[in-house]
């Protein structure tokens, strides 16, 4: 894997590890950490490193691949995908209309205003600008 | 389909008026990693001393590797890792001397394999196994368990009281023979996080009976917690969940079929709000071991 990218795993957490492992591989991607082209490491590795089943990780990748984050070249291993719209914008945004619903009813139940929820999202898409 | 490494069908064992196995099933394929949860008492170490030959079954029948465990011993003993709690024997060997001791009870032995281990724990080889901390005598039973390269590993209570650092190696090494081996590892443990991180199938024992044996991902995504208010209703018409208590102005449910089903049906009901809440596995063991659901789910 490209060094220094470090993955945590919360076993007592409510989301399954194999989720978590997508998760933090998709934002390192989104923030730049990972680049199109570079190397996960091989699916025993990264079991190994975060002392999780094979299986999960293998979960993991192929959710990944699934949604084109990654690509498996066969013999060569697991490559973070050049970034493609493989769906017609109106699937993509449809896809995170449920996230931004889930959002949006927790900003109304903890009182956030609409106009601070915004200045949010903005301030955290511009955290992951500058990451990268 | 393969033959299974663990295959238990109806297994009962007595010990006078007591029954501490009752019916039990399961099966474990060549590969797996099955974790076994459950209190002190229900049944696991009856489970795993019926595996291991050290007791006969009341009724029903135990096959390891296809083998009986009473009558094959010999034959079985050659495939199977065992790991116990502790090493109560031979408190006077020390740690270079117990490893060639274990190794002459097999044929075949990878010293090169538990001397890298011992090696990679650190531990001392001249020291006498009484005074290994706890923690250095499961580090070495894991060792030695895994010289004859066994098809099954079988841990009870394993590794209870390692501290951080040596527990991480000790996922490490589990981890690294379930996949450079595909030993099939079945591990009885109170240590659900470790169970969590290291098992594809989980079963959780009650009253010497399975409430759950299932894949782990599908056990996590079918239980949901559902959270529903109803604003001036004080009995809604709540779509029948495992359990249902009213909390506050709330209605909690305990949701052990959830899917997209689920949420329609919630949402039929027009609650005014409704929240489903992911648990975690922690939680979801002890709501099963205090109340058990009716029916064995299997997938």
């Amino acid at each position: 894997m490209t060094p220094g990218l470090q993955l945590s795993i919360d076993p007592r957490s409510a989301e399954p590890i194999f989720a978590q492992v997508k998760r933090q591989l998709k934002l390192a991607v989104a923030s730049g950490r990972l680049q199109p082209g570079d190397a996960l490491s091989s699916v025993r590795e990264l079991a190994v490193t975060l002392r999780v089943n094979r299986n999960t990780v293998a979960k993991a990748y192929r959710e990944l691949e699934q949604e084109r984050v990654v690509e498996t070249r066969r013999g060569h291993g697991t490559f973070v995908a050049q970034r493609t719209a493989w769906l017609a914008e109106p699937a993509r945004l449809e896809l995170l209309t449920g996230r931004v619903d889930a959002l949006v009813a927790e900003a109304f139940h903890l009182s956030v205003e609409p106009e601070q929820l915004l200045a949010l999202v903005r301030e955290r898409l511009g955290r992951l600008g500058e990451e990268g | 389909m393969n033959q299974p490494a663990i295959d238990i069908q109806g297994l009962e064992r007595r010990f006078g008026t007591v029954t501490a196995v009752d019916g039990l099933d399961l099966r474990v394929e060549p590969g797996q990693v099955y974790g076994l949860l459950g209190r002190n008492g229900a049944g696991k170490t009856t489970t795993l001393n019926t595996m291991l030959g050290f007791l006969a079954p009341s009724a029903g029948s135990v096959r390891l590797l296809g083998l009986d465990p009473l009558q094959d011993d010999l034959a079985l003993k050659r495939r199977l890792g065992y790991v116990p709690e502790d090493l109560a024997a031979y408190p006077w060997m020390r740690v270079g001397e117990i490893t060639r001791f274990s190794a002459a009870f097999h044929d075949r032995w990878d010293h090169g394999r538990v001397e890298g281990l011992i090696d990679r724990f650190e531990l001392p080889r001249e020291r006498k196994v009484r005074q290994l901390s706890k923690g250095m005598r499961a580090q070495l039973l894991l060792a030695l368990a895994l010289g004859h390269h066994p098809e099954l590993l079988l841990l009870d209570e394993a590794g209870a009281g390692l501290d951080p650092l040596v527990r991480q190696q000790w996922q490490e090494v589990l981890i690294e023979v379930a996949q450079d081996d595909g030993t099939t590892i079945f591990t009885c443990s109170h240590l659900v996080d470790e169970v969590e991180r290291i098992a594809d199938r989980i079963g959780v024992l009650v009253g010497g009976r399975l409430v759950v044996d299932e894949e782990l991902d599908g056990f996590k995504a079918r239980c949901r917690q559902v959270r529903l208010w109803y604003d001036g209703q004080d009995s809604p018409t709540l779509p029948p969940a495992h359990a249902t208590k009213r909390d506050g102005r709330s209605w909690l449910l305990d949701v052990r079929d959830f899917g997209p089903d689920w949420e329609a049906a919630c949402r039929a009901t027009e609650p005014d709000r409704m929240e489903i809440v992911e648990r975690s596995l922690q939680d979801l063991v002890v709501d099963h071991l205090a109340s058990p659901s009716s029916l064995e789910v299997r997938s």
